[in-house]
């Protein structure tokens, strides 16, 4: 799979059909397929919440090989922002103290096997990968 | 897509899916919820992060009133993005 889409929130519903065409002919599964779903969700609000607002296109590619999937979004035009390196949301605390911020990374880090960052000409690039085992 | 459905009991049955893009639709369906309340997860497919936020929220407001929503019927997917989230302590699931 791969698309590119403009930094605008209106763009999440085309995404979520690329995503399920594509985990449709992978014959992806459940597990693959939500986790998919979410990391293009959670990475692609963020970039429009947050990213640059001069900021380029967002580029997703979904691949799976070798018995895991792999998912990678590029911010064109972005400014330096490693999720790796966000601290874990305090996700013990009692509800009065709790805030709804940073629950999406947290989640996906959590559920990857693996999640890396890299800022390369002015783009940023984040790489996820799954072991499949449904 | 995402819908919902408050029945004569008070339920409010949620189902499809969750999105970013349907949040506000969530707000709807919780929004009138003043006392103690049961949501029901069977027919829900699919929560992000969105999701959560808006039902901590909802958690919140309540619990200053001494009242708290009981999730049931979750699917194995949003039970486990709920334990990860720490929602498991601030809510009662069943």
């Amino acid at each position: 799979m791969q698309a590119t889409l403009k930094r605008e929130m209106g763009e999440l519903a085309r995404a979520f059909r690329l995503v399920s065409k594509f985990a449709r002919e992978r014959g992806l599964g459940e597990t693959g397929t939500y986790l998919l779903n979410l990391a293009v969700e959670e990475i692609f609000t963020n970039i429009v919440k947050y990213g640059a607002p001069d900021g380029g296109d967002v580029s997703i590619r979904a691949d799976v090989a070798g018995g895991k999937l792999v998912v990678e979004i590029v911010e064109r035009g972005a400014e330096p922002f490693d999720p790796t390196q966000v601290p874990d949301a305090d996700v013990t605390a009692p509800l009065e103290d709790r805030r709804p911020g940073g629950l999406g990374l947290h989640m996906l880090r959590k559920l990857m096997d693996e999640m890396t960052y890299a800022h390369v000409n002015g783009d940023s690039h984040i790489r996820m990968t799954k072991r499949l085992e449904d | 897509m995402f819908d919902f459905r408050i029945g004569d009991d008070g339920v409010v049955a949620l189902s499809g899916r969750l999105d970013a893009a349907q949040v506000d639709r969530l707000r709807e369906a919780l929004g009138g919820v003043r006392a103690s309340a049961v949501v029901d997860f069977g027919a829900l497919e699919y929560i992000s992060s969105a999701g959560l936020g808006v039902l901590l929220g909802v958690q919140k407001r309540l619990s200053e009133a001494g009242h708290r929503l009981t999730l049931v019927n979750l699917n194995h997917h949003i039970r486990e993005i709920f334990r990860i989230a720490g929602f498991d302590n601030v809510f009662e699931i069943r």
